[in-house]
């Protein structure tokens, strides 16, 4: 479980899609910082971050970011 | 938005931090030093050698705004560094943590000072919270925002 209980799927969506965290980055208008950060769960992306990602991948926001099954519950 | 252009601006504003951390350093080594002992030659260059702080400022200013080392303020590279979140997150973790340490460092400080004249006590809190403020910031913000990607 991560510690801020958003889990994601990022990397494989970006696999999926034979994308680099580079070119990712790019397509989202961001850092490659950024998108490791995401990856790893080092951090939350804002709203807006998150939709610009789901846009650039071409899925929805809820199919790259779930909530953990402890947090649902809270 | 080409990343090799990001990347290049992130590894020039890490650079231009460090030269803004040696810069602090040395300014405010200067002035700690004016406040213990003015008489010692490391208090004296600012009046020994006035034309090293405005030389070192034009060639600074020369090498980050001419030839490779120019940036398009407008561009979608510098735009997506600026507002970038990671970096945001960084900077605000920094400034949290660098709060804490002034606030902390006022003591030792105090202790430190308590033997000058009142004038120059001032003038030493004044400038070693500065000090400390900017230094730890700048140190804490280029250790947070390091390189850590692995694909």
């Amino acid at each position: 479980m991560s510690e801020n209980g958003l889990r994601n799927t990022l990397k494989v969506q970006r696999a999926m899609r034979d994308l680099t965290q580079a070119d990712l980055a790019s397509l989202a208008g961001v850092t490659r910082k950024s998108v490791n950060a995401i990856e790893t769960g080092n951090m939350v992306p804002s709203v807006v971050l998150a939709l610009r990602i789901a846009n650039a991948l071409g899925v929805t926001i809820e199919t790259i970011f779930t909530l953990e099954h402890g947090e649902i519950e809270k | 938005m080409t990343t090799n252009q990001t990347d290049r601006i992130l590894r020039l504003t890490r650079r231009n931090l460090f030269i803004v951390l040696i810069g602090v350093l040395l300014i405010c080594g200067t002035l700690l030093s004016n406040v213990f002992r003015p008489d010692a030659a490391f208090s004296r260059w600012p009046s020994t050698m006035p034309w090293l702080l405005p030389l070192a400022t034009i060639i600074i200013f020369v090498a980050t705004s001419m030839g490779r080392g120019r940036l398009n303020p407008k561009s979608a590279e510098l735009q997506a560094v600026l507002g970038d979140e990671w970096r945001q997150v960084n900077l605000t973790r920094a400034m949290r943590i660098a709060f804490f340490v002034v606030l902390i460092a006022q003591v030792p400080q105090a202790f430190l000072f308590l033997q000058l004249p009142v004038l120059r006590a001032v003038m030493g809190m004044a400038v070693a919270t500065i000090t400390v403020a900017m230094t730890t910031l700048i140190t804490l913000f280029l250790i947070f925002d390091r390189d850590q990607s692995h694909e």
